[in-house]
């Protein structure tokens, strides 16, 4: 399988005289677009308003404003690095800041410059030229002034005109009521010195008193001029909506065109901002912008979204979760109308991209029990998440466990289900009348999920804490979960009926080591309470309940929180019992147990409907939900803060406010919420997000066909991919690659300017460093590798953010090598294959040029940390449909990324991969179909057999000249000259495991007892079969039994039969048979006693009475006589398992040579089922392990045609015979020689000997 | 005879000893066990390290070539061959000649290492 080289290209490998040359790119698995960005430097001021150009001599220049005062950042003429240089110091305008700028190229290469200065008073525009790298060639100098009681300036922007610049720019005329805004425009020469007086453009149909701001000017190659520019195209008091418009000029900016609207944001969720123009060397351009979002939102007909067959896709919502760690939202859906609250789904949503990434449902895969949808009844209760974790409880207290990283779920089923096909799978507890409901919590530092269960019935008014070990598998035997206890069942602090019909909610402090569990009340005469334990001991630690602590609300709080000793809780009024003062929200401090109570401010009303709290912002506030919105109350200062439709443009699509859960992330001010949870909930059912503070932003970018002299508008995408830019500015260089700058708004509000450019994929050769290798290493079954190192290592360091190249070898990136052959003047090239960036290395030092060192691999050298859980079970599949599902599913590679061959030895697999790695997943396939993976130099991956009897590949031995060394060597073989394969088939054998106690029974005989029998099933489900049993007597009825001992006789005790079907035996018990005596005894004791009775003479009377009690002794001791048994039952379990095969292939040759000392090596296969196949992997291993002992090494003349698996053919360097060589490793080098040194262009090989 | 220059400075005396001045061929020959390989990597300039030499120069001169060194940066080198080079100062050193006062007039065995980043025209 050598690679088929171009004709040209091979003739010249084959020759004498070469011309090496080597090529080296950077590229990306990812897609350019969306911008991630790169930072400039890591200050701390703020960075605003880039406003950026090419220049004609390749740099790239951008104005931007720092501290008020104006900048220019630049690069050299090949864009390699930044630099940055003030243009302009604000001490020179005493008072006044820079606040905007813009710029373009003049006819002499300088740079015009003209910038809004402002003071507390005054607005200025200056204009000012500078060179292209920031030397100031003419100062600043003022344009007009704008007194801001009058007027106030804004975003200005300049291009080119038939007779010099245009410059466009908001001008606000605050002296007009209401405001007037205007968009204006002056005219300069070509010296851009003279400016000609301000007039306004007309924009017809754009009313007055609307904002119109942010104009960008462009003049394209056919000379019409087009200003875009945002405007705010419809408010309703406070909601405000802006989309992009445009005018053009055919005139250089005399009249315009009707203004047409370039975006169409419809709603108040979000708005376009702040275009900015390029235009490519074809003529066609991209308008990119800001889309200014108040609110994210994801409902059902967002791509993702999943729902199960015959289920409703309403996106009702039960319960949100925010994971900081990965930066993902878990929503649970459910609580469909017409399915009383069926788990329906389960989305994860990336925060970062706003994309559903997974969605669960019942019939997915994984999925759950069918009890948990329609017609099951089995309602979702609550749901608590955690790192990878989420846990839901249905009222039937059933929990699904999900593992979004590994997409598992475990069911944990505390009773048995006939109906749903399931059975109890805990231990450890049984389920009672004060299970009835139950609350969970995931602490994932402890891997703990807590259960509160918690009762409502007046006989069972009860709590409990337990947990399960969720890292914790299942018993293999028993296959149950076991459920360990923390708080014993304890009573309410009520007594008798009177938290009859309530709710609870439950609360962990992990911090201050308490557990809070709040129960409210519902109906009359119920009383609530919230009870505080210590988590670590169970130890009860506060109850608050009306009847101990008189300032507590008779019904309880609910939702409630604990921080810092203080509980926070909701309130919900009802009247009747004095407790007026009672609403909202209560805080208790529990060291004086004082009772306080703050009403939210939003409203004034009984209830507030707060739940969900939080205690957020590092202790400094309490989130809730409620009826007004997401409620903020400050801790601190005691005030309140809303947000909701009132504030939050576009929060929902109606005016109602309600929102009963939400998530929050803390470093953000992101809050998910919605409010969407009851049934038939008529109101927007979109989830959603929105930010406290900042804004989530993101660049877009329209691109436009040039057709006809008009341009076709395409549609929008996303510019960036992270939220909280602004004022971005984007330029086309001469080869197309489009370069952005923004300003970006970390979560402290910070702003800091951001680069990025497409096409990143820089040929990097140049910079390789002569008298260094380039090395490229292939060795079947290792992952490929690339090696080299360059000069320059201060563009390529990644921790040099000034430059531009410092991106290129981060880890992950792409390495394309190349090699080929200069032939007659042109290059020929040959792919060498993609590696992926593993590690870089410099060392700076005075002495020293800076080289980097860079080592990559090929893809799949990331695939020994990929986890694989657990892999479809697959039964009777072909190969190529496995790797089709390992490689899309697993590796995440496409279709045109990997070719599996059709395999000679190929059969259909029965297999499933459980808790392994991907690189071992593909090490079984490769053992056993005797193939190596191998990436190969086109970039896809593919598996080549090792074919020892393949056909010589490349035949040298009249090329004598290629081969610079040889060199036998079989250090690392081994004696080895015998394989054995081992695998299990598909049929199943009965086999009996070894004799253990299946069960016990124990109890009593008495007098009444002849015989009994007992039926002795060796499981609790009747289903375990066990062979063989044996009764092993612990305690026999003869031992010491008044039974035997008093009277004698002998009792008996045997298995006196087993079931058909082995699930049970019959032990029988015979005892001596005393009934005759108790009668006996009973009617000496009739008849003594009658003649006692009717006795005249002592004597006689004597006797008789005598004789009566001595039967009515005789009889007690009869009938109290009893006997204890106690008995094990031992036998030998029956199991199936599967039929082992094995076969076994020799070295004969080797084993002769020992003496007939076999020396052998065993190993399982799990992908054999029979002799053959067996058979078929040890005759591979014995060819491969015969082959390693005739191993030798040689360089030769690289050739680019070779690579591993071939078989090339050699002439022995001295006896000149032919060599076949099996082509095991191969390791390419070029090296560019100094001037005076050594160059390199060779194959190193280790082969095996054929 | 052209008078050489450097950067701004055009030398008051030519050196009295130069290397010569043509592109390298980057050869590498691989001897292998039947015979003999050539690789040749192309032809350049670039790299090239060019010693220029005076026995004797005036103090004057010795200063301007310091401060040449001293600008660190990339220099025009026109040798008067035709060509012009973009080059580095890679070394300039040189001896008293009679004595180190500031008042003496010349300076012996001055050697400049230059060495050419590419063919400027």
């Amino acid at each position: 399988m050598s690679v088929t080289l171009d004709a040209t290209l091979k003739s010249a490998l084959d020759g004498l005289n070469h011309h090496p040359i080597c090529k080296i790119v950077s590229t990306s698995l990812a897609s350019d677009i969306p911008f991630d960005g790169q930072l400039f430097n890591s200050q701390t001021a703020d960075e605003t308003d880039p406003d950026m150009l090419v220049h004609s001599t390749g740099r790239l220049a951008s104005t931007f404003v720092r501290s008020g005062d104006l900048y220019l950042m630049y690069s050299d003429e090949a864009r390699t690095t930044w630099y940055e240089v003030r243009i302009f110091d604000n001490a020179g305008i005493s008072g006044f800041s820079v606040i905007n700028a813009s710029l373009i190229e003049l006819s002499n290469a300088n740079i015009g410059v003209v910038f809004l200065a402002r003071s507390a008073t005054y607005d200025r525009l200056y204009s000012m030229i500078i060179g292209p790298i920031g030397t100031v060639v003419s100062a600043a100098s003022q344009i007009v002034q704008e007194t801001l009681t009058s007027v106030s300036l804004g975003a200005l922007s300049l291009c080119e005109t038939a007779t010099g610049f245009l410059l466009a720019y908001k001008y606000r005329d605050v002296a007009a009521s209401p405001d007037n805004y205007y968009l204006y425009k002056r005219t300069c020469n070509t010296s851009f010195a003279s400016w000609s007086s301000a007039s306004s453009i007309t924009l017809t149909g754009l009313i007055s008193t609307r904002d119109k701001d942010h104009p960008e000017l462009f003049r394209n190659q056919a000379g019409a001029i087009y200003l875009f520019f945002d405007y705010l195209d419809d408010y309703v008091d406070p909601n405000e909506r802006r989309n992009i418009f445009y005018v053009i000029s055919s005139d250089e900016g005399a009249t315009w065109t009707i203004p047409a609207a370039l975006t169409s944001y419809g709603d108040f969720s979000a708005s376009a901002v702040s275009p900015s123009v390029s235009e490519k060397t074809n003529g066609d351009i991209v308008i990119a912008y800001h889309a200014q979002i108040s609110v994210l939102k994801i409902g059902s007909s967002t791509t993702g979204y999943c729902t199960s067959s015959g289920e409703t896709t309403d996106n009702h919502i039960t319960d949100i979760f925010y994971i900081a760690s990965s930066n993902k939202v878990y929503i649970v859906g459910g609580a469909a109308a017409t399915n009383t609250d069926a788990l329906l789904r389960v989305l994860v949503i990336d925060v970062a991209t706003w994309t559903i990434e997974k969605c669960y449902k019942q019939d997915g895969s994984p999925g759950w029990n069918a009890r948990w949808s329609s017609d099951g009844m089995n309602y979702t209760q609550q749901a608590t998440a955690a790192g990878d974790y989420l846990a839901i409880i249905s009222k039937s207290r059933d929990i699904i466990l999900i593992n979004t990283q590994t997409d598992t779920i475990v069911e944990y089923h505390l009773q048995s289900s006939a109906l749903y096909g399931y059975t109890k799978n805990v231990s450890g507890f049984t389920l009672g009348v004060y299970h009835d409901y139950c609350q969970i919590y995931l602490d994932a530092t402890t891997d703990r999920l807590y259960l509160f269960f918690h009762g409502e019935y007046a006989t069972a008014e009860k709590y409990q804490l337990c947990w399960i070990d969720i890292t914790e598998t299942a018993d293999p035997i028993t296959g149950l979960y076991t459920i360990h206890e923390l708080i014993a069942p304890t009573y309410y602090p009520t007594g008798g009926s009177i938290a009859y019909d309530h709710d609870a909610t439950i609360h962990f402090n992990l911090t201050e080591d308490k557990v809070v569990f709040s129960v409210r009340g519902w109906t009359a005469g119920a009383k609530g309470f919230v009870r505080v334990h210590v988590l670590s001991t169970g130890s009860l630690y506060k109850t608050y309940i009306i009847d101990t602590n008189v300032g507590f609300p008779r019904r309880g709080i609910m939702w409630t929180v604990l921080h810092n000793d203080m509980l926070y809780g909701n309130v919900e009024y009802e009247s009747g019992y004095g407790q007026e003062e009672r609403r909202g929200l209560c805080l208790i401090n529990m060291s004086s147990d004082t009772i306080t109570f703050e009403r939210p401010t939003v409203a004034t009303v009984n209830d507030y409907g707060l739940a969900d709290l939080r205690v957020v912002d590092s202790g400094i506030n309490i989130l809730m939900a409620s009826y007004y919105g997401v409620l903020f109350y400050s801790i601190v200062d005691k005030t309140w803060n809303v947000f909701n439709n009132d504030n939050v443009q576009g929060m929902f699509t109606d005016a109602e406010d309600f929102v009963p859960r939400l998530a929050y992330n803390e470093s953000t001010g992101m809050v998910f919420t919605s409010h969407c949870y009851l049934q038939s909930y008529p109101y927007d059912k979109n989830f959603i997000a929105f930010v406290t503070t900042g804004n989530m932003s993101l660049g877009k970018y329209i691109p436009a066909t040039l057709s006809g002299g008009s341009y076709s508008f395409g549609t929008e995408s996303d510019l960036h991919l992270y939220r909280g830019g602004e004022n971005l500015t984007i330029a086309y260089d001469a080869n197309n690659v489009l370069w952005n700058i923004w300003t970006q708004v970390d979560t402290s509000l910070e702003k800091s300017l951001m680069w990025d450019r497409d096409n990143f994929n820089p040929d990097i050769s140049d910079y390789i460093l002569a008298g260094s290798a380039v090395t490229l290493n292939w060795e079947v079954g290792k992952t490929a590798k690339a090696s080299f190192t360059l000069s320059r290592a201060d563009l390529f360091d990644v921790s040099n953010s000034m430059s531009i190249y410092a991106p290129i070898f981060k880890k992950g990136r792409i390495v394309e090598v190349s090699l080929g052959e200069t032939i007659g003047g042109v290059d020929y090239w040959q792919a060498q294959g993609q590696f992926v960036v593993c590690a870089t290395r410099v060392d700076y030092r005075r002495t020293a040029h800076p080289v980097i060192e860079i080592e990559s691999e090929d893809r799949s050298v990331m695939w020994s940390e990929m986890m694989v859980t657990a892999t479809t079970g697959y039964r009777n599949a072909a190969l190529s449909d496995i790797m089709d599902d390992i490689l899309q599913d697993i590796a995440g590679l496409t279709v045109a990324d990997y070719s599996i061959p059709s395999l000679t030895n190929g059969h259909t697999l029965y297999i499933q991969w459980i808790d392994t790695d991907l690189a071992a997943i593909i090490e079984d396939i490769c053992q056993h179909f005797g193939v190596f993976a191998h990436w190969q130099v086109d970039g896809t991956w593919t598996l080549v057999p090792i074919d020892l009897d393949a056909a010589v590949a490349h035949d040298y031995t009249t090329a004598q000249s290629k081969i610079l060394n040889f060199g036998p060597d079989d250090r690392y073989s081994s004696f080895i000259n015998q394989i054995r394969v081992i695998c299990e088939g598909q049929d199943f054998l009965e086999v009996l495991w070894d004799e253990e106690r299946i069960t016990q029974l124990s109890g009593v005989v008495g007098f009444w007892t002849k015989q009994e029998t007992h039926t002795v099933y060796y499981s609790d489900d009747r289903a375990r079969t066990v062979r063989y049993p044996r009764l092993d007597i612990i305690q026999s009825i003869n031992d010491f039994s008044p039974l035997i001992s008093l009277l004698g006789g002998q009792g008996d005790e045997y298995i006196q039969s087993t079931a058909e079907d082995e699930t049970y035996c019959i032990v029988k018990i015979e005892a001596p048979n005393r009934a005759i005596y108790a009668f006996a005894f009973a009617a000496a004791i009739a008849g003594f006693g009658a003649a006692a009775l009717y006795c005249e003479v002592r004597f006689y009377c004597g006797v008789s009475i005598m004789l009566t009690n001595l039967a009515l002794s005789a009889f007690i001791q009869v009938v109290t006589a009893v006997a204890n048994f106690k008995y094990d039952i031992w036998g030998q379990p029956i199991g199936h398992e599967k039929q082992t095969y094995q076969a076994t292939a020799d070295d004969t040759e080797l084993q002769q040579q020992l003496g007939g000392q076999v020396v052998s090596q065993h190993f399982n296969d799990a992908l054999s089922y029979t002799v053959a196949h067996c058979q078929m992997v040890a005759d591979q291993e014995i060819a491969v392990v015969s082959a390693q002992r005739n191993r030798i090494t040689f360089d030769k003349v690289a050739h680019l045609q070779d690579e591993i698996g071939d078989i090339i053919k050699i002439s022995h360097p001295i006896s000149s015979q032919a060599v076949d060589v099996f082509v095991a490793k191969l390791k390419r080098s070029f090296v560019r020689p100094p001037i005076g040194g050594q160059g390199q262009f060779s194959d190193g090989i280790e082969g095996w000997r054929l | 005879m052209a008078t050489m220059s450097l950067g701004t400075y055009t030398f008051a005396h030519n050196p009295s000893d130069m290397t010569m001045l043509k592109p390298r061929r980057i050869i590498h020959p691989a001897e292998t066990i039947g015979g003999v390989e050539f690789f040749s990597f192309g032809v350049f300039y670039a790299g090239q390290k060019v010693t220029v030499k005076w026995n004797y120069c005036p103090v004057a001169v010795w200063l301007e070539l310091v401060s040449l060194e001293d600008d660190d940066a990339s220099k025009v080198f026109t040798p008067g061959d035709g060509h012009t080079y973009n080059v580095q100062i890679l070394s300039l050193n040189g001896e008293y000649f009679a004595d180190t006062d500031t008042g003496a007039t010349w300076r012996k065995n001055v050697e400049m290492v230059l060495m050419i980043e590419s063919l400027a025209s």
